[in-house]
């Protein structure tokens, strides 16, 4: 009585029980090979990213492009070549904690997680590339105006050259939530809204509000158009 | 012939029939019908008076102008020849009209100019501009004669201008001329030159063409080059200049990244040159100097001190990159300065060119953003200027613009440490 007793509450469920636990301990021990296999190949490639980066003069270039400027005035204070070395370490490390979910227990949830990962990745680059490339813009724009918006003596040339940034901003906001695919309708409708609304506010601003203002800046205008102010020969 | 890519099947022609000529006479134009008949005139009048038994040719190189300014290079006629000569010439000039290929700009015109020259193995050529009105046949000598008698390779002109004119040339093009390249030449972007046909030939090979030389700042790379080079250099003095209306919406900040650029430029090409340069050397004058009477001219301090203000008050985020710390808040101790007693330093100005210079080497900004924004500093070190110098005589400010050349001499040694120091 006391065998079947047994049987029933110990050797059975053990039986059953032992070659998923089997099962469960394999998968684990798999992630966490993979997580290990993906910090030592993660490391290996940044400390490859950096060295080769440094071999070519990569800081160097950053400065030349503006890159590292941008970089800095986002408060990244890393270095360029381990900035982008940190961000290969995270990319490998990333891909192989996801096959490692995959794998840990095959989990129900958890197995579609390289697929997921596959179907996103390549959106979240582009939109990653997008938002690089609108903040380079936006920075590059934004200092352009303000030099000329100074030296054509335009009083508010900070306030000009901070609304291009942030109007280069916000349009490059609103592709990357496109192709990330969030709210594509209601981005599309707000962006729509918002620059309708802001032209208008400042058509009626400057045509109303500014009359005086608008009148004297083409009076000016004008005026240097009619006679310059200055008749030296700089060179 | 390697020029033949260069001109147009009409030049090339001409070439042929001419063979050969000793003296070439170039004439860059685009729209300038007004003035280059003159201009041709004087060219013209100048050979047959100062050079009777010599070969020699005027080119225009026109750059597809559509006021009519090669048909009056054609049409004009030489009917001073008898006011000005006694006996009639034994050669007259041949006369070639011809568009030049290439980049648009002043730059591709020359190189049409240097290619007929090779073509033709002349020994001296001058180019002067097409919108001159004070131009007289003397120039033509004074620019041709130093390089056909062997004294010199290149000739730069020296004018009479009034003493608030030319200040990009006066506060920056100048002085740091002499200081990087150890000579004094006064005029280094006049617009008109004299050279020899080996400097041409010289030009010719320079792989600029196909960049920003074809299409601005030309001549302060003539200059450069030729210094650079070890080619004999000397001055002419021509006068006035007195030139066609420039278009009164050119804008400074354009003129700026053109020609401190092509220095700034030129700087990285002769690196080697200057950095062993350390004092300076007068630079043999020809021509009788004589007093002109110049006309007054309207200058703005006002307006060009509200923009220095403005500058310092809205361009500190790009200042800040380019200056050295004590130089940026000089600045903007100096801004504060009403205008009775605003003055802007030489030793202030020389650190800051040399800043804007080693910030172009470093690449810290893009550069036209680096160039366009030295504008506000140029017009507060010009106002500053000429508040000083404003009842102050000719003398007395070539004796001010000595001095801020000598500055840019005594500073240079921190110029080239802070160049070596990081390349």
């Amino acid at each position: 009585m006391s065998e079947r007793l047994w049987d029933i509450v110990w050797s059975e469920p053990l039986r059953g029980a032992l070659p998923k636990l089997g099962i469960v301990l394999l998968n684990t021990a798999g992630a966490l090979a993979l997580l290990v296999i993906g910090l030592i190949i993660g490391g290996v490639a940044r400390a490859l990213v950096v060295r080769l980066l440094r071999a070519v003069g990569f800081a160097a270039r950053c400065e030349r492009w503006g890159i590292a400027q941008a970089v800095l005035r986002a408060g990244i204070t890393r270095p360029p070549e381990r900035l982008a070395g940190a961000i290969v370490f995270w990319g490998i490390f990333l891909l192989f904690a996801m096959l490692g979910i995959d794998t840990l227990l095959a989990l129900p949830g958890a197995a579609g997680a390289t697929s997921l990962l596959v179907r996103v990745v390549p959106n979240l680059l582009a939109a990653l590339l997008v938002l690089a490339v609108g903040w380079l813009m936006a920075n590059f724009l934004a200092q352009a105006v303000l030099i000329g918006a100074v030296n054509a003596q335009i009083p508010e040339a900070r306030l000009l050259s901070r609304a291009v940034r942030w109007a280069v901003l916000f349009f490059t906001l609103g592709i990357v939530l496109t192709q990330l695919g969030i709210g594509k309708e209601m981005v599309l409708l707000a962006f729509a809204l918002t620059f309708g609304g802001l032209i208008l506010t400042l058509s009626l601003a400057f045509g109303l509000g500014g009359r005086d203002v608008a009148r004297d800046l083409l009076e000016r205008r004008m005026r240097r158009e009619r006679a310059p102010e200055d008749e030296i020969a700089h060179l | 012939m390697a020029q033949d890519g260069l001109l147009s099947p009409t030049a090339q022609a001409q070439l042929k029939e001419i063979e050969q000529a000793d003296l070439l006479v170039g004439i860059p134009s685009y729209n300038n019908a007004r003035t280059i008949g003159h201009v041709v005139r004087a060219a013209g009048v100048g050979l047959a008076k100062y050079f009777p038994q010599v070969r020699a040719v005027i080119v225009n190189s026109d750059g597809g102008s559509t006021d009519g300014t090669p048909e009056v290079v054609a049409q004009a006629a030489l009917d001073d020849l008898q006011a000005v000569l006694v006996r009639h010439p034994v050669t007259q000039a041949h006369r070639i009209v011809t568009p030049y290929l290439g980049i648009p700009g002043k730059g591709s015109a020359l190189r049409t100019i240097f290619g007929i020259a090779e073509a033709l193995g002349v020994k001296a050529c001058c180019v002067v501009d097409s919108d001159l009105r004070s131009i007289t046949p003397e120039w033509i000598e004074l620019l041709l004669r130093p390089v056909w008698e062997g004294e010199a390779d290149y000739v730069t002109p020296l004018y009479s201008r009034h003493k608030f004119d030319g200040t990009i040339t006066n506060s920056i093009v100048y002085p740091l001329t002499r200081a990087l390249y150890g000579q004094r030449i006064r005029q280094p972007i006049g617009g008109d030159f004299g050279f020899s046909g080996k400097l041409a030939a010289r030009y010719l090979e320079k792989p600029v063409w196909e960049t920003d030389v074809a299409r601005f700042g030309v001549d302060i790379w003539m200059t450069i080059t030729a210094l650079a080079e070890g080619f004999r250099v000397c001055q002419a003095y021509l006068g006035a200049k007195i030139h066609d209306a420039k278009d009164p919406g050119a804008d400074l900040s354009a003129m700026m990244v053109q020609v401190v650029g092509s220095l700034f430029e030129l700087m990285e090409t002769y690196a080697e040159v200057w950095f062993p340069v350390s004092a300076s050397i007068p630079v043999p004058v020809f021509g009788f100097h004589y007093h002109v009477g110049l006309e007054p001219i309207q200058v703005s301090v006002d307006r060009m001190l509200a923009i220095f203000r403005q500058g310092v008050r809205d361009l500190d985020p790009i200042w800040t990159q380019i200056l050295e710390p004590p130089v940026f808040e000089e600045i903007q101790t100096l801004a504060a300065e009403p205008r009775e007693s605003f003055r802007f330093p030489d030793l202030l100005w020389v650190r800051t060119i040399y800043g804007f210079a080693l910030a172009h080497h470093r690449r810290l900004l893009h550069r036209e953003h680096l160039l366009k924004s030295l504008t506000p500093l140029y017009l507060g070190r010009t106002a500053g200027f000429f508040l000083a110098c404003w009842d102050a005589g000719a003398a007395e400010v070539e004796e001010a613009i000595e001095r801020l050349a000598l500055t840019f001499e005594t500073e240079k040694p921190s110029l080239v440490e802070a160049w070596r120091l990081k390349p």
